[in-house]
């Protein structure tokens, strides 16, 4: 297996009551899976998502990625680990605003001080998603389906095991969710393993699996219709 | 498409780039306090070293000069501003048999019109170089022989060299030694013995009526030594005493460098309280201005967090831009400060009206070198208590905060 | 559009500040020296102040055609001109017309100086904005050739 989380728990504090993000969850992706999770907004499936991303420590349970227990790493070891193994696209805008399109691609690269052609992976990568043109381009210039091409690449530089999506699709239209969507079948195609959490129904023909997420519980199947 | 690789330096530079507004603030902050520093230092120790010398090489313990003119001879002395008072000759003879004095030198202070190519009023001192004690020691090489008729001694600011001859009144004097930069009024001076000073009063008089061409015994100043075991005032009032009535008066040296050195304590206070205030003021706004903007960027600084980015490479690459702030405030601080105090440094003086002598070239590299080290730190210091902060803070709680 | 403005701005300010010193901001000496013949003449401190006139009025004209021409060329070629009038700012009053002996004197204590850091800014500002333009001229070539 390639990511493994077992009774994973997050706990959160609200007016001092606990409250329960996330509540043993389990959860097995192999090498070369496509998996969706669906929930609806507050079910926890984003606090799931960056926890299996090494971002947020979880109260108690485990997760290994190839066998590795993420959060029994030090902060060294975890950041490298974030930086080779793992591809996250965060919600929302996560360029950085004052480098090149063509910079925040090749970032990862420069962060784990690896060697190689950055700048030829770089053009590589924009060239696959579609946007090598706009490399010169500050992130500001760009609309909301270039950013997330230019997210993708980014996720993409370290050739990482896996994929991790955070509403990649939301805020866009239909005709660019679905580019999108295929964009990640691609990749898919290509053999990483792609984790996605997501809102929308529509997404959901992409992938090889889908788990639904409520109330800090994940169970198999779409289940969102009924909820 | 910009194929250099990234790195710290190059990824701070682009952000500060690209925040042209915020940056040119903080640059300009970093400046005015290195401004400060810099041309503070320089002014405060151009004044200590100015008075230092004098009071070190001020030969005269007492002066002699007629009633009524005790602020002319300061005047003339700090500033070299022309003045012309006078006294009988015969006051040198009787101040010397006055309790207390060891030696004394008369001199003669006259006022030109015009000399050279440029007419700008200069101030001739005729003195005694048999019995002089304060103009020798400020001589640049030794005089060989006593000052003889036609020669002269010239203050350090006017251009001439030894050997080379200058002419006042259409007479031409030959140039026997130069004088050391003095910081005050010595330094606009030329010196020459009373034969001679009498002999330009003398040519002068075709243009001007002169009371020294009137009457050959005057002279304008006599200049005390004391003996050990008495004070100055003592003497002082001594020679009060015996001949107040003929207008003798004095000022005592002492006295004249106290009140100079207090107010000049008073200025290098306030230069100092004012690079103090600014170093607090500097620090303390760069860290609430760092930490404000520093906040304002959670979200950029986790996603450096969530590609892989340690802490300790987040609190570098945020110290990195802090640095390079500092670099360039402190770059453009010190040489504004530059521009100002060196070119201007004649106007300065003249504006303190205090002696003003700047220190060697090696002193104020030493300066310029401490300015800068102290000016370059203000940045990292302000931005690393919110770089840490940021660093160790957890990363998805702080993306959704920056949302 | 914004480095254009900035630098044109920049220098023609400098230019104006050059040919104002003597004018009304630092003016040199006043006195005159009489002549053998009994008139009287200003001394040369003043020369170079109307010297100095004429040349900030040049650097000002510099300053403004920045602004207009859009040209890299043209403004590369008007930078360096300005940037030689403002070392000729820096050679009269040391070495072509000069000013009193007497470092005390008005001119030598307040004018000269100011027209030195006025003179030297300038050279300094037109040299980089040459620099600045030859280089990103140079950069937008190979990337022409490039493609």
């Amino acid at each position: 297996m390639l990511l493994e989380i077992k009774g994973l728990s997050k706990e959160y504090q609200r007016r001092g009551k606990a409250f329960w993000a996330v509540n043993s969850v389990d959860l097995s992706i192999g090498q070369g899976d496509f998996v969706n999770i669906i929930g609806c907004l507050g079910s926890g499936k984003s606090t799931l998502l960056n926890m299996a991303a090494g971002l947020l420590m979880p109260t108690s349970g485990s997760i290994r990625l190839n066998g590795t227990e993420l959060y029994a790493l030090k902060d060294k070891d975890i950041s490298e680990l974030r930086n080779t193994r793992l591809g996250y696209i965060p919600q929302g805008l996560g360029t950085l605003s004052t480098l090149t399109v063509f910079d925040n691609v090749r970032l990862p690269c420069f962060l784990s001080r690896r060697q190689g052609d950055a700048s030829g992976r770089a053009s590589f990568l924009l060239d696959e998603v579609g946007i090598s043109s706009l490399a010169d381009m500050l992130p500001s210039q760009l609309s909301g389906g270039e950013l997330r091409r230019v997210l993708i690449a980014r996720a993409l530089m370290n050739e990482p095991d896996i994929l991790i999506a955070d509403e990649p699709t939301s805020d866009l239209d239909i005709e660019t969710t679905r580019e999108i969507m295929e964009l990640f079948a691609r990749i898919n195609q290509n053999g990483t393993t792609i984790l996605i959490v997501t809102h929308e129904l529509d997404t959901l023909e992409f992938g090889n699996r889908v788990l639904t997420m409520a109330s800090g519980q994940l169970t198999e199947g779409s289940h969102l219709g009924s909820l | 498409m910009d194929n250099k690789p990234l790195n710290t330096v190059n990824i701070a530079f682009h952000t500060l780039k690209r925040k042209p507004f915020r940056t040119t603030g903080l640059i300009l902050l970093v400046a005015l306090f290195a401004f400060t520093l810099f041309g503070g230092t320089v002014l405060s120790q151009s004044m200590e070293n100015g008075m230092d010398n004098l009071s070190k090489r001020m030969g005269a313990d007492i002066l002699a000069v007629p009633y009524g003119y005790e602020a002319d001879i300061q005047s003339a002395l700090l500033r070299g501003e022309p003045s012309t008072f006078y006294f009988d000759a015969d006051t040198t003879e009787k101040v010397e048999s006055v309790e207390g004095v060891e030696a004394v030198s008369p001199q003669l202070y006259i006022a030109t019109l015009s000399a050279g190519c440029c007419s700008y009023p200069l101030q001739l001192i005729g003195f005694d170089p048999k019995t002089d004690f304060i103009i020798r020691p400020w001589m640049s090489g030794s005089l060989e022989h006593s000052l003889a008729d036609g020669e002269i001694v010239i203050g350090s600011n006017i251009s001439a060299k030894v050997g080379q001859k200058l002419k006042f009144f259409d007479q031409t004097y030959l140039v026997a030694a130069r004088l050391d930069k003095t910081g005050m009024g010595f330094d606009n001076s030329v010196f020459m013995n009373l034969t001679t000073a009498k002999q330009v009063v003398w040519n002068s008089e075709r243009i001007q009526a002169h009371p020294v061409a009137e009457n050959d015994n005057l002279i304008s100043s006599v200049i005390i030594k004391i003996k050990s075991g008495y004070t100055g005032k003592d003497v002082a009032n001594n020679i009060l005493q015996a001949y107040a009535k003929e207008g003798v008066h004095v000022v005592v040296a002492k006295n004249m460098i106290s009140d100079i050195s207090g107010s000049l304590r008073g200025l290098t206070t306030y230069i100092l309280i004012l690079a103090g205030v600014l170093l607090v003021l500097a620090v303390g706004v760069l860290i609430i201005v760092f930490s404000v903007t520093l906040n304002g960027r959670k979200r950029e600084f986790s996603i450096f967090r969530v590609l892989g980015a340690t802490r300790s490479k987040l609190v570098k690459l945020i110290l990195c831009e802090s640095c390079l702030i500092s670099i360039f405030g402190t770059a453009a601080g010190i040489t504004a400060a530059a521009l100002v105090v060196f070119p201007f440094s004649t106007y300065i003086s003249t504006l303190l009206g205090l002696p003003y002598l700047q220190p060697s070239p090696g002193v104020l590299f030493l300066m310029a070198a401490l300015s800068f080290l102290i000016s370059f730190a203000t940045g990292p210091i302000a931005s690393a208590y919110a770089a840490v902060q940021i660093g160790s803070s957890e990363i998805y709680t702080t993306m959704k905060e920056g949302e | 559009m914004k480095n254009r403005l900035l630098s044109g701005i920049t220098v023609a300010v400098f230019g104006l500040l050059i040919a104002l010193v003597p004018v009304c901001i630092f003016p040199a000496c006043s006195k005159v020296i009489e002549t053998a013949a009994g008139g009287a003449v200003p001394m040369k401190c003043f020369w170079a102040g109307q010297a100095e006139i004429g040349v900030g009025l040049l650097i000002l004209c510099g300053g403004i055609l920045l602004v207009v021409f859009k040209s890299p060329l043209t403004r590369i070629g008007v930078s360096l001109m300005t940037a030689l009038a403002g070392v000729l700012s820096l050679l009269i009053p040391t070495l072509l017309i000069g000013g009193c002996e007497m470092p005390t004197m008005p001119c030598r204590m307040t004018t000269f100086p100011t027209l030195y850091v006025l003179g030297a800014l300038t050279v300094i500002a037109c040299a980089a904005n040459a620099f600045y333009l030859w280089r990103k001229n140079h950069q937008s070539r190979v990337k022409a050739d490039g493609q």
